[in-house]
């Protein structure tokens, strides 16, 4: 009884909450025991708020039974990752130097779940300050051996686990999108400022996004229309009616743009091109119209965004730093002190090249009439570096997907399949006009349904010590 | 500057002026990041940026 409410979708759960078949004390009750058996393994949650979650699953079973509709997440338990606040509740954003802070007030996008009737099961962990794109202690939910990526590894591991039924995110540089495709689950990043960083503790001002993490495209959907402000809220979008309405399989309207040449990383294996070009294949056949395209500028993007992050977040977080350095761990206060470095000049060129970038994504929309640029993602999940030697640290996400960040434009990561060690292929991306991100959960749902992935659940070890030497 | 700064005393002297403090044994790390830094922001430097203004982002401007 237990696997089977962990595996309901928000939508089927919501329904047998409705139809008085099920509670939220239930859900809610069942997910602690879930965390409780599985996270020693998983790692997925830096806080687990069970006292919280409880109250708050009885406050909705009692409103279900009086009649009372908070919307579509009322009674779900979430996982909220652990940048953004949580009154009451820690919120250490994985480092030594935020230990034990513990916020007076909800971030907005917690008001606005706790105003949709969501119950809040823990806070998920992030890599330091979301820097770096690994997390050693969180383990991939399908292969305890492999990384979950990053930052927001937690709330992908939990979702995918069966530990949440959706989890919040944030994504700078791909750290919604990736941690969702390594982890087997849908991961989208809003249009720029459609969900408000208010409360969320920053890492770039100006490329970070807040965003669902979630098992399906419909459960996105929901969770959006929560993050948005309103369950009921538009986006602007053409001649759609909303998210979570548009559920038909015809695409026969849509042209989805392919870029072959300037968008795949060159470091991107040939088992991510070989899902991005099968998912590809699925969309044409239902109808999607497909256009080759090339956008030579994305390959400024990295550069671009590297420039952009590192300065920003060494100006959040200078005063910190200069008070408290030795609080950060290594390779963070590295990054930090690195971008500090960075002269003003670049800076100001690298502003200049994102609006270049910009443009020529623009350009390439309105030229070909497109509808959604497809490409891959980040490939199947890597086995665990569990060495000490940072010279090997990346510092960024090697991935041109990062450009969605530069332009502000929407981005989803849907799953796509299995390797034949039953390891998610990485997931494909789809990128949207600003503000159209109900087209692209029309079509990540049209593809879902055809696969319909979602329904296979991962393995999970009893202990780290189980998988991991 | 960053491109020239391949060496660790440079990186020190760099991140003193920038007032970045550094701790004992934080300079081989540093040096990594900014080499890594340095090669991945190299292709901006010498990007055509002609006619592109000022910058920043746009992302409802005409779509």
């Amino acid at each position: 009884l237990v696997t089977g409410i962990l595996d309901l979708t928000i939508g089927e759960a919501r329904r047998l909450l409705l139809a008085g078949d099920v509670t939220s004390t239930d859900l809610t009750e069942a997910t602690l025991r879930h965390i409780e058996r599985t996270d020693q393994c998983l790692h997925a949650y830096a806080t687990v708020t069970a006292d919280l979650a409880l109250d708050s699953a009885r406050s909705a079973d009692e409103e279900i039974r009086r009649g009372v509709s908070r919307g579509p997440l009322h009674g779900i338990p979430i996982g909220i990752k652990d940048l953004c606040h949580v009154q009451g509740v820690p919120t250490e954003a994985g480092s030594a130097a935020l230990e034990g802070d513990v916020p007076g007030s909800d971030s907005i996008v917690v008001q606005r779940l706790r105003s949709g009737g969501a119950v809040i099961v823990g806070k998920t962990v992030t890599s330091e300050f979301a820097f770096g794109p690994t997390i050693r202690p969180t383990r991939n939910a399908w292969d305890q051996t492999r990384t979950p990526e990053g930052s927001s590894a937690g709330s992908a591991v939990a979702v995918a686990a069966r530990s949440a039924y959706a989890a919040v995110g944030t994504d700078t540089a791909g750290s919604i999108r990736v941690p969702a495709g390594v982890n087997g689950v849908v991961g989208l990043k809003p249009t720029f400022g459609l969900v408000p960083a208010d409360g969320v503790i920053p890492m770039s001002p100006s490329l970070d996004h807040v965003g669902p993490i979630t098992r399906t495209v419909e459960d996105c959907a929901a969770v959006l229309s929560v993050l948005t402000g309103s369950p009921h809220r538009q986006t602007r979008d053409r001649g759609t009616e909303g998210p979570s309405a548009r559920t038909e399989l015809d695409l026969s309207d849509v042209r989805i743009g392919i870029e072959r040449t300037h968008l795949p990383e060159p470091t991107i294996g040939h088992v991510a091109r070989e899902a991005a070009e099968d998912a590809a294949a699925t969309l044409e056949g239902l109808g999607a119209t497909l256009v080759e395209v090339t956008i030579p500028e994305l390959e400024l993007a990295e550069a671009c965004l590297v420039t952009i992050k590192a300065v920003e977040a060494s100006a959040y977080h200078r005063e910190r730093l200069r008070a408290a350095p030795d609080q950060y761990g290594d390779v963070t206060r590295a990054i930090l002190q690195a971008g500090a470095v960075i002269p003003a000049t670049y800076y100001a060129q690298a502003q200049r090249a994102r609006r270049l970038v910009t443009r020529a994504v623009r350009e390439t929309f309105r030229s070909h009439g497109l509808d959604a640029l497809l490409g891959p993602g980040w490939g199947p999940a890597t086995p665990m570096d569990l060495s000490d030697d940072v010279s090997f640290v990346p510092f960024t996400f090697p991935l041109r997907s990062s450009a969605v960040n530069l332009t502000g434009m929407p981005a989803i990561s849907v799953p796509c399949g299995f390797t034949d060690d039953h390891i998610p292929l990485g997931g494909f991306e789809l990128w949207g006009r600003p503000m159209a991100e109900a087209t692209l959960l029309r079509m990540a749902r049209a593809y879902e349904g055809v696969h319909e992935w979602y329904r296979r659940t991962p393995t999970i070890a009893a202990t780290a010590e189980d998988n991991v030497g | 500057m960053i491109q020239e700064a391949l060496d660790a005393e440079v990186v020190e002297a760099a991140a003193r002026l920038a007032g970045v403090p550094i701790l004992e044994g934080d300079l081989d790390l540093l040096t990594v990041a900014i080499r890594r830094y340095a090669e991945v922001i190299a292709p901006l430097l010498d990007a055509d940026l002609d006619g592109v203004g000022a910058g920043g982002p746009d992302p409802e401007e005409g779509w």
